[in-house]
């Protein structure tokens, strides 16, 4: 089955797509393909744990119900960063949305906001 | 090994396109999902030498990175339901991104 995933790592997203079965070595690959680092100079997580090459995506936990193509799983990504390090794990939130404008924040007192915005 | 895996050929991510939101988040997605957009599509794939045509690099100054990544995931839930007999799911989206949200696929035509 097809599971969609999110690469991130610092400002960066992959938005991607696999299946259940791909290993997490063959995730490092495409990572490679894109951005040009090999698998032995990336560290793959789910959340905070860090995820083993020889381990499917269905086997940490990506299926088909949690990584959906409307709202794809995040995957972090950590480069090394000489012999011995590989960086931290830091991945950049997003933008956070502006505050709801009044009309349309849930009304609790009924519908007479909705129907002055209809006309 | 085989070589069967691999996907990026020529050019820096040419299965892939990137795109840069105003807050300079940078989202990978597969181009012919990006493809989805007309306005991105104009932009890759129109006449002459446009500079987002040689580097595969689109710019948006105006899209935030929480309305372009919901704009990215579209891209992907559109490409999986079209042409498919499944039941298509609900595309969530939170109201306080929708106004933006809405900006944003009225430029992209999409």
């Amino acid at each position: 089955m097809d599971v969609f995933l999110m690469i991130r790592r610092h400002k960066t997203t992959i938005f991607t797509d696999a299946k259940e079965s791909t290993t997490v070595y063959e995730l490092k690959r495409i990572v490679e393909g894109i951005l040009k680092r090999s698998p032995e100079d990336q560290r793959l997580y789910k959340d905070d744990q860090l995820l083993e090459d020889s381990k499917t995506l269905g086997d940490c936990g990506f299926t088909n119900q949690t990584a959906r193509p409307q709202a794809p799983a995040t995957v972090g990504l950590a480069f090394r960063v000489n012999d011995e390090m590989f960086e931290q794990l830091h991945v950049e939130a997003f933008s956070s949305p502006p505050e709801l404008p009044d009309v349309m924040k849930p009304q609790d007192s009924g519908s007479t906001a909705n129907e002055q915005a209809v006309q | 090994m085989s070589d069967g895996e691999e996907r990026a050929c020529e050019g820096p991510d040419s299965m892939y396109v990137k795109l840069i939101s105003s807050d300079d988040h940078e989202f990978i997605v597969k181009r012919e999902h990006a493809l989805v957009s007309g306005t991105i599509k104009a932009m890759l794939s129109g006449p002459g030498q446009i500079a987002e045509n040689e580097t595969n690099e689109i710019k948006f100054r105006e899209i935030p990175s929480q309305v372009l990544s919901k704009v990215c995931e579209y891209f992907t839930y559109k490409a999986q339901h079209t042409n498919s007999s499944t039941e298509v799911p609900d595309f969530p989206v939170s109201p306080e991104i929708t106004l933006e949200l809405i900006i944003a696929a009225n430029f992209l035509d999409c």
